[in-house]
């Protein structure tokens, strides 16, 4: 009887566990940056703000960042824990996208800095330059795919 | 006098039933108990979790019970066991170089906080091997003692020369062929490892993209394509932490008759600038097992979650 038991219980369990596995849907980020076919150069993580931003630039900067068809933008997110992985932090919430377009440049001007923001209220700009600087001069991750 | 001898002879038939299981549950060897050459060094409370939870299957030490020895179920068992000891077995502790020993910790919490470890069907006949809530807690606590920071230094400025792709492109012994195309894909996360010190940055092709939008994961279609490209970390001296040296491009490619044997997912893995596929098939065997704690999001840990 104890057998029928230590079985039926096991039986169940799986059956149960089976279940809530198929119905219980992930609650997933939805994808909030459009790369218009850009590509990522690099990946930059701040660990003392809990952010991580991904440089994404068109073929031009690929190229030659100093010439003004170059586009840049830097796409910064929250970092949060993997729900999925203890031991890992993962893109969450966007907070801001910079871009950096160099078209000025062809006319002896600085390049264009804008920078929208998302989900962060308390963001305070930066200063255009600074930020133009820090993004133009992030070096490119290796990646055994490139050039572009 | 019918009815008592038909009574007579099943209660004498079950009693020899009986009597012959339960010498067998007393008397089968399931599997061998192998000598302890080395053991997992931890504190006390954290030991306790894994020798409860873990051991029974993970180690040369199996104490089983009757039921476990019965007939039928006992060479489930031992197939368990040898499975288990092949992927991971504490009393061989010492066989495990530092690194896969912490990395083995690591994997074993989070099997056991996805409910994969212990096995379900296993649990739920030997409710020793439960963990609770505050135990996790215990484990966690462990293993945030081990987590690693960033030493090394990023140089001022790098310049990544132009790479030069292998023709032909490498193939896995899973028959994955290295993708370049990746590059184009869109990017669907990115990763800081504080388990080991790696960052990464996965990419979804057009049909595992579609699937991660219309959130028809469960199961992923055939033809979704994840890449995963994986670097050391580097800090410079702002403190900000860059990809460093570049360590590989991971495949995980959706076909489920195909891959029925890794849960509908081949794995390929290619390793350093060179690209070199990784030569034993034990690897997509191990990744598959891993990927069982991300049964949530069928088989993918690295989807970001509205938490």
């Amino acid at each position: 009887m104890r057998f029928i038991n230590v079985f039926t219980v096991a039986v169940l369990a799986f059956m149960i566990a089976s279940c809530m596995d198929k119905k219980e849907a992930p609650a997933i980020r939805p994808f909030a940056f459009n790369d218009s076919g850009m590509r990522v150069i690099t990946t930059v993580i701040n660990e003392k703000d809990n952010e991580v931003a991904m440089l994404y630039g068109n073929k031009a900067a690929f190229d030659n960042r100093s010439q003004p068809e170059a586009l840049f933008k830097l796409v910064t997110y929250r970092e949060q824990d993997n729900k999925f992985w203890f031991g890992s932090y993962i893109n969450g919430e966007l907070l801001r996208v910079e871009t950096v377009n160099m078209q000025p440049t062809a006319s002896g001007q600085a390049p264009a800095y804008s920078v929208d923001v998302y989900n962060q209220p308390a963001f305070r700009p930066a200063d255009a330059a600074a930020r133009t600087n820090f993004i133009q001069t992030l070096d490119r991750a290796w990646y055994p795919c490139d050039p572009y | 006098m019918k009815i008592s001898n038909r009574l007579k002879i099943i209660s004498v038939s079950a009693g020899i039933v009986l009597a012959v299981t339960a010498v067998l549950s007393f008397t089968t060897k399931v599997v061998d108990n192998l000598p302890v050459t080395g053991d997992l060094e931890a504190p006390a409370a954290v030991k306790e979790i894994f020798v409860r939870a873990c051991y029974p299957c993970h180690s040369n030490t199996a104490n089983l019970k009757w039921f476990d020895k019965l007939p039928g179920v006992a060479s489930m068992v031992r197939s368990d066991i040898l499975t288990a000891r092949k992927h991971l077995n504490f009393s061989e502790w010492d066989k495990l170089a530092p690194a896969a020993r912490e990395a083995a910790l690591w994997e074993a919490y989070n099997m056991i906080n996805s409910g994969t470890m212990p096995l379900p069907s296993y649990a739920a006949v030997h409710s020793a091997a439960a963990v609770s809530a505050a135990e996790l807690t215990t484990l966690r606590n462990y293993l945030l003692t081990k987590r690693k920071t960033v030493t090394a230094v990023k140089q001022d400025t790098v310049q990544q020369a132009a790479t030069t792709l292998p023709n032909p492109l490498p193939t896995s012994l899973t028959g994955i062929q290295f993708m370049p195309e990746f590059r184009q894909w869109e990017v669907m996360s990115t990763t800081s490892r504080f388990d080991n010190t790696t960052m990464r940055v996965m990419y979804a092709n057009p049909i595992a993209m579609k699937a991660i939008r219309e959130k028809q994961i469960k199961p992923w279609p055939d033809g979704a394509v994840i890449a995963k490209v994986v670097w050391d970390k580097e800090r410079d001296k702002d403190g900000y932490i860059h990809p460093g040296q570049f360590q590989n491009v991971q495949f995980m490619v959706r076909d489920a008759e195909r891959y029925k044997s890794t849960d509908g997912w081949g794995y390929a893995k290619f390793e350093t600038k060179a690209l070199k596929p990784t030569t034993t098939l034990l690897v997509a065997q191990s990744c598959a097992s891993c990927h069982k704690a991300a049964a949530k999001t069928g088989g993918i840990f690295d989807l970001s979650t509205l938490n």
